[in-house]
């Protein structure tokens, strides 16, 4: 399925991607608050339609230690079964590595389900952790997903670090509602992107290494079903 | 499901005009620069699924035009395969000479598409040359930053990019495949060209792209005829308190934007559907676009608006009726090239945008306008309008156009008017996602 997306990007407004990197950066400097990650990385993905196609996109680049590796990443597009956001999407619960006990325990599953999913990637070089969050809309519709990377044993295995990431996408819910609801900005709105059918292929999640978190709900919105912030010229 | 992917040779079937002869859009209704952009990259796309992506030859393209869609048709191509080598031919002596200095048009990409969802966004979201709404002087001015940048990423040998201007005994040979030319080569820096001596050249090439547009509007002697995208003051309030008379002849998009800006006031093509609707937009949009689905009730519009007179369109008429113009009068001139035009109805048919026809329809209802179906010369005396107050909006004879610099021959003309009564050129994204390079990642 990936074969048939050629990975240059396809325009993502600036408004968005604006109103989702500082949410990252904060993301990305309480990740690091005890101590430094190796290989961190953030950024955040919308479902999208195309000409009644949903996809995903990837509405910014990576936040990282470096500041945005943004060159050829903001605006790639996926289909919905792409990786562990593939799994949050269908699912629409959090997904995560799950606790492992050495890394080279983690490098034998990855090879395994690499094989699997023929993604092509080396297992030597994958990161040891992933997460990925689903910003719901009002009828669990998954609106963004949030998704991490990092090269640090059992990172999101953490309860507590998924519910304070959980909970800080909680916060960013509430705002873009009362933003959706009070239209503070005269020339910057939420243009509403048209619901489609999702496209989809074989699931490519890491099945041995990654599972769903069942005990962590995602952040939800109540009144945002699509996320496309444009300024308008009036 | 999986992506639908359609299939390039459906696509590229679409613009063939004849064997290595493309046209974009000339012959479509309802065209935009959206549209238009839209369809450059359909087309650009399947010639590389077809044309190149497995070949090692390379591909000498011409692209002729030098507006919008031209240069899109040629950015799309640079950035698709190192193999293509563009020539890119423009009469005037600058690319996009009708937008460039345009500051009394207003262009959105999709408000035509009103109100069909995505229709308001104020990005035209292309992965090529984008922009954003906004006065068609500032839109020409992205489109030619855009495609120097395009250019410089990828036309990194001479062969890559060729642009004449200034063209004479401009010539397509469509049988042979071949033109000929008197034009000025020009040698660009970055988004701006400097212009070499004339030369006179004949060249083959693989393929012709004609990206002409329309040619330029049908003129009337005797009454004013500046081009659709010249400057003018009807938008604004006159300084000497004056209040004149205007009549407008035509019933297309560019009589109807005519007819809002001279009869509302502050009329601004962006927000004038926030401003009529405000709280109940959403829904409006919900509720036309609904009804709009069906055929049946798309074809003509005017049952539609009338039967929601009272309803959904009743606070956007009372918001509409404190807002006509006190400076001006106008009469709508309704006749038609074939004198078909004999009812106000008429109009409501699909010739303009939903948009355009409900504003019209609205501004009727509030009298703010007269109409007259006889002769124009009759109607201009008739209602005692100043002949340099007459806006004929007729549209292009684009055939005519093409007859200047084509051999149209029986077999082109037959194919012409075979497009103009399909209209297959769907403004649809057939590409697949994240198809076209960006020059940021080069």
């Amino acid at each position: 399925m990936s074969d048939q997306f050629n990975r240059n990007p396809e325009p993502v407004p600036a408004a968005s991607q604006l109103a989702v990197m500082p949410f990252l950066a904060a993301v990305d400097g309480f990740l690091r608050r005890v101590h430094d990650v190796p290989r961190l990385r953030t950024t955040m993905h919308r479902a999208v339609n195309r000409e009644g196609q949903l996809y995903l996109q990837q509405v910014c680049g990576y936040v990282g230690s470096d500041g945005l590796d943004w060159r050829g990443k903001v605006g790639r597009t996926f289909p919905v079964s792409e990786g562990i956001m593939g799994a949050a999407f269908k699912t629409r619960r959090i997904w995560r590595t799950k606790m492992l006990p050495t890394v080279k325990r983690v490098r034998e599953l990855l090879a395994a389900d690499i094989k699997k999913t023929k993604d092509g990637r080396d297992p030597a070089t994958v990161e040891l952790s992933f997460l990925a969050i689903p910003f719901l809309g009002p009828q669990d519709e998954p609106v963004l997903i949030l998704y991490a990377g990092c090269d640090e044993l059992n990172f999101f295995a953490d309860d507590e670090r998924v519910s304070s990431v959980a909970a800080m996408g909680k916060g960013f819910c509430q705002l873009f509602d009362w933003l959706q609801n009070n239209k503070p900005f005269l020339n910057l709105r939420n243009f509403p992107l048209q619901k489609g059918q999702p496209v989809e292929g074989e699931p490519t999640v890491y099945a041995s290494v990654q599972e769903a978190v069942e005990n962590i709900l995602p952040p939800k919105f109540q009144s945002v079903p699509s996320f496309n912030y444009e300024a308008a010229a009036a | 499901m999986s992506a639908k992917i359609p299939d390039p040779d459906n696509v590229e079937r679409t613009f063939r005009v004849f064997p290595n002869l493309y046209i974009i859009g000339s012959m479509e209704r309802g065209v935009t620069i959206y549209s238009q952009q839209v369809r450059a990259h359909n087309l650009a796309w399947a010639l590389w699924e077809l044309r190149l992506k497995s070949s090692r030859q390379p591909l000498r393209v011409a692209v002729v035009g030098g507006g919008i869609a031209a240069l899109t048709m040629a950015a799309c191509l640079l950035c698709l395969d190192e193999k293509v080598e563009i020539t890119l031919f423009e009469r005037s002596w600058d690319l996009c000479p009708f937008q460039q200095g345009a500051d009394t048009r207003w262009v959105h990409p999709r408000i035509y598409d009103w109100p069909f969802a995505g229709s308001r966004a104020p990005s035209a979201s292309l992965p090529v040359l984008d922009w954003t709404e906004g006065r068609a002087s500032d839109v020409a001015r992205t489109i030619l930053r855009e495609f120097g940048r395009y250019a410089r990423a990828f036309a990194t040998t001479e062969a890559r990019l060729s642009v004449y201007l200034g063209l004479r005994n401009f010539q397509i040979n469509a049988a042979a495949s071949q033109i000929s030319w008197v034009g000025h080569r020009a040698v660009r820096h970055d988004e701006f060209f400097h212009l070499e001596e004339p030369e006179g050249k004949a060249d083959e090439f693989d393929i012709i792209v004609l990206a002409t547009g329309f040619g330029t509007e049908t003129t009337v002697p005797g009454y004013r005829m500046e081009s659709y995208w010249r400057n003018e003051q009807l938008g604004q309030p006159p300084l000497d308190g004056a209040q004149r008379r205007y009549l407008i002849s035509g019933f297309g998009d560019g009589a109807l934007v005519d007819i809002c800006r001279l009869a509302i006031e502050r009329f601004r093509q962006d927000t004038i559907v926030y401003e009529l609707f405000d709280e109940e937009l959403d829904e409006t949009e919900t509720h036309f676009a609904q009804a709009l689905s069906d055929p049946g009730r798309s074809q003509n519009v005017f049952d539609l608006l009338r039967e929601n007179d009272d309803t959904w369109l009743r606070i956007a008429r009372e918001r509409l009726r404190n807002r006509i113009r006190k400076d001006t009068r106008i009469t709508l001139h309704l006749l038609g090239r074939r004198r078909e035009v004999t009812n106000f109805t008429y109009i409501f048919g699909p010739y303009s945008s939903f948009l355009h026809r409900l504003i019209t329809y609205l501004l009727y209802r509030c009298g703010a306008f007269d109409l007259d179906f006889s002769e124009l010369a009759v109607a201009v005396r008739s209602h005692q309008v100043d002949p340099t107050n007459v806006l004929c909006r007729y549209g292009a004879n684009t055939m005519e156009h093409l007859k200047k610099f084509l051999n149209v021959s029986r077999p082109i003309a037959s194919r012409l008017t075979q497009m103009k009564q399909q209209q297959l050129q769907t403004p649809n994204r057939f590409w697949i996602p994240g198809t076209f390079p960006h020059y940021s990642n080069r």
